[in-house]
């Protein structure tokens, strides 16, 4: 029974070992040049400023991204519907147009909403 | 083995009602943005029309429906049931759309979505009661609860409003996870998702509930944890905590239909999941007379008296309308639960169509008195205490009437409906299935309720008006003279003539059990 196990637990040894040998590796022999810019926090979408977190910044950034999130797992669904289109037939291809109908109502409410304008 | 499924048109064919549903939806939500006007009112007519358009389609298979096939892969069951409630969801729904008209122009909120919202929650409302499979049930109690979320939350510039919307949506999803990880569990314990079959493995593995308890916790655990969600929804004792503050900050009108429509669907989904999964004689022993403490029966039973006692108890204190009908609302899922726990217990048709009756007096009544409220509401600051009722009788004699008539109701006073709903419920808990403490402290609470309920109608008729609020603030168009005039007519109609609506409800019974 625990030996079927070993060789997960190899498996994470090695995982572990590796990642860990290689950041340190880096650390010990990699060359530094640090700068400002490199010690800046990262923030996706746009640049940090003095003005602190309290900031307001465009709600635009958020919709963009919950959009993105939607039409993005419309692709995650196709995916198994695509490996098993063969076995259920016909009745799997209008299953996926009804529910890109639903998708394409979204999208066209959302369009129709401005959210897709920039300016 | 699963049983032969018909063809996937006629599959098709069986559930037309939440096709259209879905359909309508789509295009109210389409013609809200390729709309010119300014003016939405006209959306709330169509929506009740589209949503009428559906009620006779479900009443038409209701009539035709005979046997209960499951479909889509048993994930799914169109039974008279499932379409009894079906039926009181869109009626919840008709009557919203009807009220929010006036209500929506109160504060000024063009949002056609609102109309859409509501059709797609009563889309998962639907799914959910004709659900036979777990997953089913999930996805539906999401595709109900999400839409709800964003309406507590249409007031987006009020902080109570909002607060209402993140309270239910933070402690909803809890519940729903809750919920998730005890249908894992169940599926974990007995290999399948499907109600029935989770039922037969539970029947053919235990005999009695030691061996469950012994062998195989995980099936109570799964089985209380998937009981914590629906309690969470029905808002009974001890999951009632968001439901004061939820349904005060929530637009009047949108408490209205989360109070009624939502309710019910969790109850009715309560009743088909334990009903067809967790019916095991060894699960039950107390319909055997063989009380075990461990019985979850005997659980429902002592939530039930809590609920009864909490919402009653703390009503008698508020003066903020909104909260009093929201612990008045605890108070009646407390007495619906007294009416499941009778259901389960005896099982027969009697027990059964005075639960099912009871929801369909609360949606008329609920959504009447909610709609009445929604009227009176002044316009400045948003919540109706009951100082702000003075005298209001005088200014809008019609909408005064309708609210009595609702609030009697409410309090259980013959004519109106909910005095018949109430004796029939207690009566058959009483009666047939023996649970002789709980009804009669039901009707100890009921009496202390009274006060509470009259108190309203003391404001409203007898005390005297400051003259502060302007009678400009009370408009009413058709929309809300429509709703209140059906839900008054139906009140009054079913608390004098119910035995062809109890007629109408034994015809569901069979499909119940058939499955």
């Amino acid at each position: 029974m625990s030996e079927t196990y070993i060789p997960m637990v190899l498996m994470i040894a090695i995982a572990f070992g590796l990642g860990s040998a290689l950041v340190l590796l880096s650390v010990v022999l990699g060359p530094k040049y640090p700068s400002d810019v490199k010690d800046y926090p990262f923030e996706c979408g746009h640049l940090i400023d003095s003005d602190g977190a309290r900031k307001k910044h465009s709600i635009k950034f958020y919709m963009i991204a919950i959009i993105f999130l939607l039409f993005d797992l419309e692709i995650v669904f196709m995916y198994p519907w695509a490996t098993v289109f063969r076995e259920i037939g016909i009745t799997a291809l209008f299953e996926m147009f009804f529910f890109l109908g639903i998708l394409v109502v979204g999208y066209i409410y959302v369009w129709k909403k401005g959210v897709l304008e920039w300016e | 083995m699963m049983p032969i499924e018909p063809g996937i048109l006629e599959q098709l064919g069986m559930i037309i009602p939440l096709l259209l549903l879905v359909v309508f939806a789509s295009s109210i939500l389409l013609i809200d943005v390729f709309a010119e006007s300014e003016d939405r009112a006209y959306l709330g007519y169509l929506t009740a029309f589209f949503l009428f358009v559906v009620l006779i389609f479900v009443a038409k298979d209701f009539n035709n429906n005979n046997v209960s096939r499951q479909i889509f892969h048993s994930s799914i069951v169109i039974d008279k049931f499932g379409l009894i409630f079906t039926g009181i969801f869109i009626i919840a729904g008709i009557l919203t759309s009807l009220g929010s008209i006036d209500y929506l122009k109160k504060y000024d909120i063009a949002i056609g979505e609102f109309y859409s919202l509501i059709m797609f929650a009563i889309t998962g409302m639907s799914l959910m009661v004709f659900s036979t499979s777990l997953m089913t049930i999930f996805v539906a109690l999401e595709l109900m609860s999400l839409p709800i979320y964003a309406l507590s939350g249409l007031f987006r510039v009020n902080n109570r409003s909002l607060e209402s919307s993140v309270k239910y949506f933070i402690l909803g999803s809890v519940a729903s996870s809750i919920l998730l990880f005890g249908m894992v569990l169940l599926y974990g314990a007995t290999g399948s998702v499907n109600l029935v079959t989770i039922g037969n493995e539970i029947t053919t593995k235990y005999t009695n509930l030691k061996t469950v308890l012994s062998s195989d916790p995980i099936i109570i655990i799964g089985m209380l944890m998937v009981f914590i969600g629906f309690m969470f929804k029905t808002a009974t004792a001890p999951f009632h905590m968001w439901t004061p503050d939820v349904y005060e900050g929530a637009p009047t009108i949108v408490t209205g239909f989360m109070s009624v429509a939502v309710k019910a669907a969790a109850f009715a989904t309560f009743l088909r999941v334990f009903g067809l999964s967790f019916n095991n004689d060894a699960l039950l022993h107390l319909a055997n007379g063989a009380i075990s403490n461990t019985s979850w029966i005997q659980v429902l039973n002592i939530l039930a008296i809590a609920t009864v006692i909490i919402g009653n108890l703390v009503a008698l204190n508020q003066r903020n309308v909104k909260r009093i009908l929201a612990y008045s609302a605890i108070a009646h899922a407390g007495y619906l639960m007294i009416g499941l726990v009778g259901y389960f217990i005896t099982k027969d048709p009697i027990t059964y169509s005075a639960l099912v009756l009871y929801f369909l007096s609360y949606t008329f009544t609920g959504m009447g008195a909610f709609i009445a409220i929604s009227i009176f509401e002044p316009k400045d600051t948003n919540k109706v205490m009951l100082d702000d009722l003075n005298g209001a009788a005088y200014k809008k004699p019609f909408v005064a009437a309708t609210l009595a008539i609702f609030i009697f109701s409410f309090a259980g006073i013959p004519p109106m409906s909910g005095f018949f709903a109430k004796f029939y419920l207690f009566k058959s808990a009483y009666v047939n299935a023996g649970l002789h403490i709980p009804v009669i402290i039901a009707l100890i609470a009921s009496v202390f309720s009274v006060y509470y309920y009259l108190r309203i109608l003391v404001h409203l008729y007898m005390k005297k008006d400051y003259g502060d609020v302007d009678v400009k603030d009370y408009k009413t168009t058709a929309g809300s003279v429509i709703a209140l005039s059906i839900a008054g007519f139906f009140v009054l109609y079913i608390g004098i003539l119910p035995d062809q609506y109890i007629t109408i409800i034994k015809h569901s019974f069979l499909s119940l059990i058939g499955g």
